[in-house]
């Protein structure tokens, strides 16, 4: 073994040992480095060729057995009963702000300031790890990190962490790094989701922070609560179990996410919208303005 | 001077070897990324990758194969892989480590071969998993339900790939004579 062990071997085995470092500190230090960025900007165009021929494979399979049909036909029950669900949630919200706020805000009820911009899953990180996937768009299509993306429905896929020229990294809810501040739709108590992927719940999504006194039933829907970086009322997912947690004192939700990440091709992404909270400032700015 | 452009028909075949070989590595990246990225075999992602680099290392021995990891799991790591840094030094010198205990030791057949990748898929996938488990928030019990799973399920890829990396080191065996 020791005459194959020359100094090109050493030498080798030394750059790999300084390269895994290097590598480590400079993702550490600067995130994104312009290496990586040099590299997704080459591999996003075979990828985006590669993910198309799959998608083309895919459909002559779905033809070849007949499955077209039946696929359509379930698109458009799903999309009915997302509409009619959004309805029953539109309901509820209602509801509650003719309770409570009616006559305290004016806040807009309608969301048609949203500005899209859709994209096509050119790849999937492969890890077992995180849950992550790459974009065929980027900053050339007037995308940037921070935005938000959601399904045709109005369901929260992820957020844009990573960007180049003609890519962009899309971390979805289901990674543990996110969390969003969410609301149950029905009762309005809120909470904190983030991803389950490293716990034993994979494919799972976890509502914590919830009030002690917060009332789980069964397919309760978990909705954004708003914010500068998600709009209000997006659809994260639905409650499938509760209890307690280590502490005693606050309850969690453990959701089905409402995206089905298993059949994700086409996404949109919110490329601007009118936050509350900026409103809500802009108004109190103005009523002092006018009260001055 | 134009004599040192010209290449020889052996270096030729040289370069359509390590062509082929950089096309599968592509080829099973795209593989892994694209197609198995979001579809699961046996509900885990294969790990095609490694598969790849180590049956290449192993067939071309430390030296070139070393090379041949090393600028191929740069490359992976820079395409944006999970936790890349450890990528880049374990999928190097685990394969390089195997190739020179199968040329001292072992003969560079097929066995020890699905060995080492054996190895280098466990090691690989058990880095990043400890990595994640101390970092991050990583449930202990994934060891078990996830990262076993995923070495056996990446190793069946084996055969068919140290199959085609046996056919692609084959060109240009007639000048080597």
């Amino acid at each position: 073994m020791k005459k194959h062990w020359s100094g090109r071997v050493k030498l080798i085995v030394v750059m790999a040992l300084i390269l895994a470092m290097l590598t480590a500190i400079a993702s550490g230090l600067f995130g994104t480095t312009w290496m990586e960025k040099a590299v997704q900007t080459v591999l996003t165009p075979i990828r985006g060729g590669f993910s198309s021929i799959t998608r083309q494979i895919e459909r002559y399979y779905n033809y070849i057995f007949g499955y077209e049909a039946l696929e359509a036909k379930n698109a458009y029950l799903e999309q009915r009963i997302m509409e009619i669900e959004d309805q029953i949630r539109s309901a509820d919200g209602l509801e509650r702000e003719n309770a409570y706020l009616r006559e305290l805000l004016n806040l807009s009820r309608q969301h048609d300031d949203y500005h899209y911009c859709d994209a096509y899953i050119v790849s999937w990180d492969s890890s077992n790890w995180k849950s992550t996937f790459t974009i065929g768009k980027g900053t050339n299509a007037g995308l940037e990190t921070g935005m938000v993306a959601v399904t045709q429905y109005g369901q929260v896929v992820g957020l844009i962490t990573e960007i180049g020229a003609n890519w962009a990294v899309i971390t979805t809810v289901m990674d543990t790094s996110l969390e969003i501040s969410a609301s149950l739709a029905s009762s309005g108590h809120t909470g904190v989701v983030q991803g389950a992927i490293t716990s034993g719940e994979k494919g799972k999504l976890r509502m914590i922070y919830l009030p002690s006194e917060a009332v789980l039933r069964n397919n309760d829907q978990v909705v954004t609560t708003g914010s500068t970086v998600y709009p209000k009322d997006l659809i994260i997912g639905y409650v499938i179990d509760a209890g307690y947690d280590e502490t005693g004192v606050a309850k969690y939700a453990l959701l089905n996410p409402a995206a089905d990440f298993d059949t994700l091709e086409q996404i949109f992404i919110i490329t601007d919208f009118v936050s509350e909270q900026y409103e809500a400032t802009e108004s109190t700015e103005a009523s002092i303005e006018n009260e001055g | 001077m134009l004599d040192k452009l010209y290449i020889t028909p052996k270096q030729w075949l040289h370069i359509l070897r390590w062509t082929l070989y950089t096309l599968l590595f592509l080829f099973a990246m795209m593989l892994q990324t694209v197609v198995f990225g979001n579809h699961t075999v046996f509900g885990v992602q294969p790990n095609l990758v490694p598969v790849v680099i180590t049956c290449v290392c192993l067939r071309e021995g430390a030296e070139r194969g070393g090379l041949f990891a090393l600028l191929t799991s740069l490359f992976w790591c820079f395409s944006g892989a999970d936790e890349g840094s450890i990528s880049i030094a374990v999928l190097t010198v685990v394969p390089v480590l195997g190739s020179l205990l199968c040329s001292a030791v072992l003969a560079n057949r097929f066995l020890p071969c699905l060995a080492v990748t054996v190895v280098t898929l466990f090691t690989e996938q058990t880095a990043i998993f400890l990595f994640k488990y101390f970092f991050d928030t990583m449930a202990g019990s994934r060891f078990l339900t996830d990262l076993i799973p995923c070495v056996l399920v990446s190793a069946l890829a084996q055969p068919l790939v140290y199959l085609l990396v046996k056919r692609i080191e084959k060109i240009g065996d007639a000048y080597e004579s």
